[in-house]
């Protein structure tokens, strides 16, 4: 089941994109967002509730909803002049939501193995990987991040990726929470670990940054 | 014994099974195929096809998966030996023959219609082998003849990714996608213009019939 844990921080792009939030106060460029990550009561064998055969974006986007109403109260916004502000109750748009459907879908069609698999393609990915990339990307709609696009790695492992021109970056979602990336302005190149529960890695989100701009 | 005589039962994968045997990556420099022409030469230009569907992605586009083969099994590429315009022909029609074999479900496997070809990237292979991070001492990509009876202009790009970690390996093969799309898209002439969405989806330079059409820039994906 998807569920909330420990109180980590991470930033978010409200700036970026206005009608993901539509609630921030503040123009600074960079806000930190003090909120919770979903996470598995199971990990690193996360699991998920969702069922695909209803409407799997809907309950997502529930769960979603329900688990910020519960601690909207509780959530803050820390300003980089470290001033304290209590942030108001929102939900996360419908729009924005909504922007994540292609992807959440893909991953249920990996799943679902629809279409033709063949010989030397990808496997088919398992329960453990389809929650993991299900978890992860519930985090990236909290934490307001642009929707990705889906891929499929030869392991079966899901990962997503953003690209504008020659910026690119892309995050695997790893049954271990310990989800690799990458990225690149087509010239300088980093890389790392995004460990779940845990804030997105600065340098991941500069390059998520320079991408959304 | 050839060297891509390997042991069926290893539980090394093929590239990992290849890289044991030419550890220095010498074997680059010698032929290794009975069928090919000879080695590949660092000048040498390469082609490597584009293909739709990328598993479910609606607009098609390229990822880093470009080059996921060439640390498991070894990445397939077209050695365009006398360059792009003597070749680009024979190159686009062997790619759209493997794809409409995949449709048709002649190439041994059930059909898959909706299998495209939907272009080539282009890139050299000193471009490839020169390609490593940057904490690297030595090469990590080798590119080897494969020639076979039926395309003897067929070669191999073999990753060596010894001692890396998963974040380094994704490192690695985003920097593979990113050398093969810095000349742009060539795109298939069996591509119908209503499927141009597919190489547009890539966000590269799109070369059609030989002229370059502008870059991309769709957003995310």
């Amino acid at each position: 089941m998807i569920s909330n844990s420990v109180l980590s921080r991470g930033s978010t792009f409200l700036n970026a994109h206005p009608s993901a939030g539509g609630h921030a106060t503040t123009t600074q460029s960079t806000i930190y967002f003090a909120g919770e990550y979903f996470v598995s009561t199971t990990q690193p064998a996360a699991t998920s509730d969702v069922d695909y055969l209803v409407s799997p974006l809907e309950q997502i986007r529930t769960q979603i909803n329900d688990w910020l109403a519960r601690f909207g109260s509780q959530t803050c916004i820390q300003t980089e002049d470290a001033t304290w502000l209590m942030a108001p109750r929102f939900q996360i748009s419908q729009e924005f939501v909504d922007s994540y459907e292609p992807v959440f879908k893909t991953v249920m069609l990996y799943r679902a193995h629809v279409g033709n698999w063949r010989d030397g393609e990808p496997d088919v990915p398992s329960e453990a990987q389809k929650s993991a990339a299900l978890l992860g990307l519930a985090n990236m709609v909290v934490a307001l991040v642009p929707a990705p696009s889906p891929m499929l790695l030869e392991d079966g492992t899901i990962g997503a990726y953003w690209r504008r021109g020659q910026c690119y970056a892309s995050i695997d979602f790893e049954v271990d929470g310990e989800h690799s990336w990458a990225g690149t302005d087509g010239e300088k190149f980093r890389s790392g670990t995004w460990k779940v529960p845990g804030q997105l890695p600065p340098e991941l989100v500069n390059e998520l940054l320079s991408i959304a701009n | 014994m050839s060297f891509y005589d390997l042991d069926n039962e290893s539980k090394l994968t093929r590239a990992q099974q290849l890289v044991a045997k030419d550890k220095d990556g010498a074997k680059q420099l010698e032929k290794v195929s009975e069928q090919s022409p000879g080695p590949v030469s660092d000048n040498e230009l390469l082609a490597r096809s584009l293909d739709y569907p990328n598993k479910f992605t609606a607009t098609g586009g390229v990822d880093e998966t470009l080059f996921q083969d060439a640390f498991t099994h070894g990445a397939s590429a077209q050695r365009l030996i006398r360059g792009w315009e003597a070749h680009a022909t024979d190159a686009h029609n062997r790619f759209e023959e493997r794809a409409k074999a995949r449709r048709e479900g002649t190439d041994g496997h059930d059909p898959n219609l909706s299998n495209q070809y939907v272009g080539a990237f282009r890139m050299t292979a000193g471009e490839l082998r020169a390609c490593k991070l940057d904490r690297d001492t030595g090469p990590r990509v080798r590119v080897y003849d494969a020639g076979e009876e039926s395309d003897e202009l067929h070669a191999e790009i073999i990753v060596d990714d010894t001692g890396l970690n998963r974040p380094e390996k994704k490192e690695l093969r985003v920097r593979l996608m990113i050398i093969a799309q810095q000349q742009g898209l060539f795109v298939s002439p069996y591509l119908g213009a209503g499927d141009l969405s597919r190489a547009e989806g890539t966000q590269c330079t799109l070369h059609l019939g030989g002229e370059a059409v502008g870059q991309f820039e769709l957003g995310h994906g």
